[in-house]
């Protein structure tokens, strides 16, 4: 059966970074002991904080159930998605920053406009072939090469944890980051894109998985549990592997016989 | 300290609706300028990226657009604008390819490489399209890419603060924004603007909504002028989890564990469901479902922390972890296991079905105006099906925008007068300057707890009356807030906002709930416990009237089906 007691009550000690780059030379802290429910979450303690005493905290969240990726901060030196991970699963004192290696707009708010752009560089939104009935869906049985090759890891919910935890994006901001080469990915495998050797080339450069030294940072910190460097080694084996299959004339999935939706 | 920008399509909202808009304007000329708005992070706000079980689609050679209009109707207790009803289910099946083959959704496929449809409740065929439990996250980013690619701008963290509108009222050309990040306003003039902000019944306590939707789109329209209908339409979604104490409380378990089987058990171990709708079970429509668990806490028979049980168990565990994986993490997370527990839940408000009054191209009463989406009313009835509501934002997104695209061309721009600038702006500064002694969080919560305990799932007379005067006595309140801080990223100042919109929309669905004398689908009114289609078989439109909002009714065409 499910949890049928009433909820004890938490007091953690939570300490929130405050900064306006505006008028501020320095972050600084400022530390609080608040009450929340057992289950609460971290969301939960600066919800918390935001209708006791700080009623201004400057922090981004919109969907509060791991979806919409927008409330992910530093918790006592490690990324969290902070609506998705109990209060209790940290402890009593809990310190939270805004994500490391983007600009911080104020307190606990990051700048994502870094780690969009670099994504943008990777050629990211799909691009239909020419010769698919846009009419029908692309027949993939599971029984079938096309559809083992797919990314079949969890839905990336572009969090940015992973971009914070990268510590090769702290050391080369021009890389592209692990979020964006994963998706590149998803996309490279996708049998109904167009533009899969191109895009292949674009993130198999040197600021792209080759820059990755396959720390996995990326996975420790993802919420979802995907593994980037998964997908970057993937990346890389296919770029390996591409020069040979364009002689061969693989690069591209024959079309399938049936094609009726 | 005001910007002004000049753009053809301006576009409030960038859920499925909006972005949806903003391509089709953008492909069908784009030599027009868009500009969207979005109140938190372009992809990441709204509900469409929290869309859970899927998309209503009619794909089988088997199932049937009639069969599919029928569902929703039928659902919506045939208080639906049939035209537009109809419309959805007509135009999805070429928007979900849109979806799949154009935008790059990559949607679940059965073994044998067919798209996969799965059962959803309150349908005559398994026809929901989806990507496992968390559909809306790859609609949502694919949406986005293309939006990127089309290098549409987007104003992130600015919400729309009031609309602009022509000297005689009659039409719409601009509006007043915030950058929420700055504390700056923003002039826009505009030949068109769509309203795509996702409405949201976030005036109730509990509620599965996405924070942003704080009826922002519906309370400047009713400013405007705008006509709004079927207000007193409140989706309550039976399965939402209950967290006492945390914002999860009240986010939603999905459809899909009823279409797939799930049991519903109060807290003496009884499948209550037996008692309300004894042919569907579980299976039945949501607001049969909301009022059956609603009514079993209400006389006791919940668990002790006010909740009924969802049970999947018996669908074994391995079923479970594959196709509700989302869910199941949802509920570990509080430290309940789906696939081998039964899980506490409650109804929460989930929906607006009523709103602004629209076309099926998105026009409105006021030219220049447009709405899609969870802001517009009339395609879900009294009650929506799950699955219908994706489908609605990016198929009523999709018309609106080519219709946009369309009607602009050649339109002048018209000068804003400064004067409704500047009260759009002072009236907002006001709310940031107020030092009195409300706490603006506290006066939300207590707005929650008067609309669920009065304008809630089981409805009378006399609460609802009541409802009418403690929400003016709210709006007094809301006079007095304390707010501290500056102008930037000021998340206190941005609650005073959301609330004044919050109070105007939860004053016209209790108005419109007093109104309504029978019970139809969401509404339930324990004094009028009757589907009355001699006498109610209308909808209930509003407008502004000077101060206060004015009703009336119109009947419903029933020109394609009849109860």
């Amino acid at each position: 059966m499910a949890v049928l007691i009433s909820e004890r009550v938490l007091k953690p000690t939570v300490s929130v970074q405050r900064f306006d780059p505006q008028t501020d030379t320095k972050p600084r802290f400022e530390s609080h002991a608040v009450e929340v429910a057992e289950r609460a979450s971290i969301l939960d303690a600066l919800f918390a904080l935001q209708r006791g005493p700080i009623p201004d905290l400057a922090f981004r969240f919109s969907c509060r159930v791991g979806m919409c990726g927008s409330c992910a901060m530093v918790v006592n030196g490690r990324e969290q998605l902070t609506c998705s991970t109990l209060v209790k699963s940290i402890g009593p004192t809990l310190k939270i920053e805004p994500l490391r290696n983007l600009p911080v707009v104020r307190d606990l708010a990051v700048d994502l406009a870094p780690f969009f752009a670099a994504y943008q560089k990777t050629l990211p939104h799909f691009t239909p072939r020419a010769d698919l009935d846009p009419k029908e869906f692309y027949r993939l049985p599971h029984d079938r090469p096309e559809w083992k090759a797919l990314n079949h890891q969890p839905q990336c919910i572009d969090c940015a944890a992973c971009y914070s935890g990268c510590t090769l994006v702290t050391l080369r901001p021009r890389y592209t980051g692990p979020m964006a080469l994963h998706r590149a990915l998803s996309l490279i495998v996708d049998p109904r894109d167009s533009r899969r050797e191109e895009r292949l080339q674009l993130v198999s450069q040197e600021d792209g998985a080759l820059r990755c030294h396959t720390l996995g940072n990326c996975h420790d910190v993802c919420p979802r549990g995907i593994s980037p460097t998964q997908s970057i080694e993937r990346i890389k084996r296919m770029a390996i592997l591409a020069p040979f299959r364009r002689w061969f004339g693989r690069s591209r999935p024959s079309k399938p016989a049936a094609n009726a939706a | 300290m005001s910007d002004t920008l000049t753009t053809d399509i301006l576009i409030l909202g960038t859920g499925g609706a909006g972005l949806m808009a903003a391509l089709h304007a953008h492909w069908r000329d784009p030599a027009q300028k868009i500009l969207l708005v979005s109140k938190g992070m372009l992809g990441k706000s709204g509900c469409t990226r929290m869309v859970q079980g899927g998309y209503n689609v009619v794909l089988n050679e088997n199932d049937s657009l009639q069969a599919h209009f029928e569902d929703t109707v039928r659902g919506g207790s045939f208080l639906n604008d049939q035209d537009l009803a109809w419309t959805l289910v007509e135009d999805a099946p070429r928007i979900v390819r849109e979806l799949e083959n154009k935008i790059g959704c990559l949607f679940d496929r059965a073994p044998d490489g067919r798209v996969h449809q799965k059962a959803f409740a309150g349908q005559t065929f398994d026809r929901t399209v989806h990507v496992g439990d968390l559909t809306g996250i790859e609609i949502m980013s694919r949406l986005r890419d293309q939006v990127f690619a089309a290098s549409i701008p987007c104003l992130e963290y600015t919400r729309g603060i009031e609309l602009l509108t022509s000297r005689d009222g009659t039409r719409v050309i601009g509006a007043v924004l915030l950058d929420i990040q700055t504390g700056e306003f923003i002039t826009v003039k505009s030949k068109a603007v769509i309203l795509a902000t996702g409405a949201g019944p976030l005036m109730y306590q509990r509620s599965a909504c996405a924070q942003e939707k704080a009826s922002d789109g519906v309370a400047m329209a009713f400013r405007a002028g705008a006509h709004l209908m079927d207000m007193e339409m409140v989706q309550f979604h039976p399965t939402g989890l209950v967290v006492p104490g945390s914002r999860l409380n009240g986010a939603l378990l999905e459809e899909g564990l009823r279409g797939a089987g799930a049991h519903l058990f109060n807290g003496k171990g009884e499948r209550y469901m037996t008692r309300y709708d004894p042919d569907k079970m579980e299976r039945s429509t949501r607001d049969r479902v909301s009022r059956a668990g609603y009514l079993e806490i209400l006389s006791g028979r919940g668990t002790e922390n006010e909740a009924v049980l969802i049970d999947v168990t018996h669908l074994g565990a391995e079923f479970v972890e594959r196709n509700f994986t989302g869910m199941r993490d949802r509920c570990l997370r509080i430290g309940s296991d789906l696939a081998r527990e039964r899980v506490e839940v409650a109804p929460t408000a989930h929906f607006n079905m009523g709103g602004i009054r629209i076309n099926r191209d998105g026009f409105t009463n006021l030219e220049g105006l447009f709405a899609a989406g969870e802001d517009a009313s009339g395609v879900h009835g009294a009650n929506r099906l799950g699955g219908n509501g994706v489908a609605e934002s990016t198929v009523y997104g999709a018309r609106v925008g080519e219709c946009v695209a369309g009607w602009v061309r050649d339109r002048p721009h018209d000068e804003p007068a400064t004067d409704q600038v500047l009260a759009a702006q002072s009236a907002a500064d006001r709310l940031l300057a107020r030092r009195g002694e409300e706490n603006p969080f506290i006066v939300r919560d207590d707005l929650g707890k008067t609309m669920w305990r009065k304008v809630g799932i089981v409805r009378d007379g006399p609460k609802l009356a009541e409802a009418v005067s403690d929400l003016r006595i709210l709006r007094d309140r809301a006079e007095r807030l304390g707010i501290s801080g500056g102008r930037r990223f000021n998340l206190s100042w941005q609650q005073a906002l959301d609330l004044a919109n919050l109070l105007t929309a939860a004053d016209l669905i209790a108005r419109s709930a007093l109104t309504r004398e029978d019970s139809r689908g969401a509404h339930f009114r324990s004094d009028f416990e009757q589907t009355d289609n001699a006498k109610w078989l209308c909808n209930i439109y509003v407008a502004r009237d000077g101060d206060g909002p004015k009703h009336w009714t119109i009947p419903v065409k029933l020109d394609k089906l009849r109860p």
